[in-house]
């Protein structure tokens, strides 16, 4: 017998499904589930409206803990040595 | 100045919505808060996110889930308004 998708386990793979990392069969079921389900169709769409205009906010000043911040200064510090690393290699 | 192509009501929406956005995210908690910001807003990878903040890459990835759930629900009115 086959197998359908509940609403609440297509809100669970909402993100895989559209960044495209969902394996083929998982995509397949959820978007048989997506055909018949109005209401799960409306959500998909306000989820990824919501998530693709978050991009508005680049513009503004959001606060970032300052030992998040020193950390990332470190992470992109190591990023670029690791990287000027690997083009001296060449 | 804007030109005629762009529509006022629009450009009103989206500096609306873009203070809307702005408290649904300054409004997660910092664990949520800080894996979307790099990610939506920053555009780090998940793997640039979880080895910053020194967290397993299912785990980054399901914080950002949950906080992209939660800015949805926040600005739920919005799409039920606009549909």
């Amino acid at each position: 017998m086959k197998e359908f998708f509940k609403c609440q386990e297509c809100v669970d793979l909402l993100t895989d499904y559209l960044e495209g990392n969902l394996e083929p069969q998982v995509r397949e079921k959820l978007d048989e589930h997506l055909a018949g389900c109005a209401p799960c169709i409306n959500f998909v769409r306000s989820f990824e409206k919501s998530t693709t205009m978050l991009h508005l906010l680049k513009e503004q000043r959001v606060d970032v803990p300052s030992d998040v911040q020193a950390r990332l200064k470190n992470f992109l510090r190591e990023e670029i040595v690791a990287l000027s690393t690997e083009r001296n290699k060449d | 100045m804007y030109g005629w192509s762009v529509d006022p009501e629009e450009v009103y929406l989206n500096s609306e919505l873009a203070g809307e956005l702005y408290e649904a995210v300054q409004s997660l908690p910092f664990e949520y808060r800080i894996p979307l910001i790099l990610k939506d807003i920053e555009g780090y990878s998940i793997k640039q996110i979880s080895s910053l903040l020194a967290l397993k890459e299912p785990t980054t990835k399901t914080r950002i889930h949950r906080a992209r759930l939660s800015v949805r629900e926040r600005l739920s009115h919005y799409f039920e308004n606009r549909r």
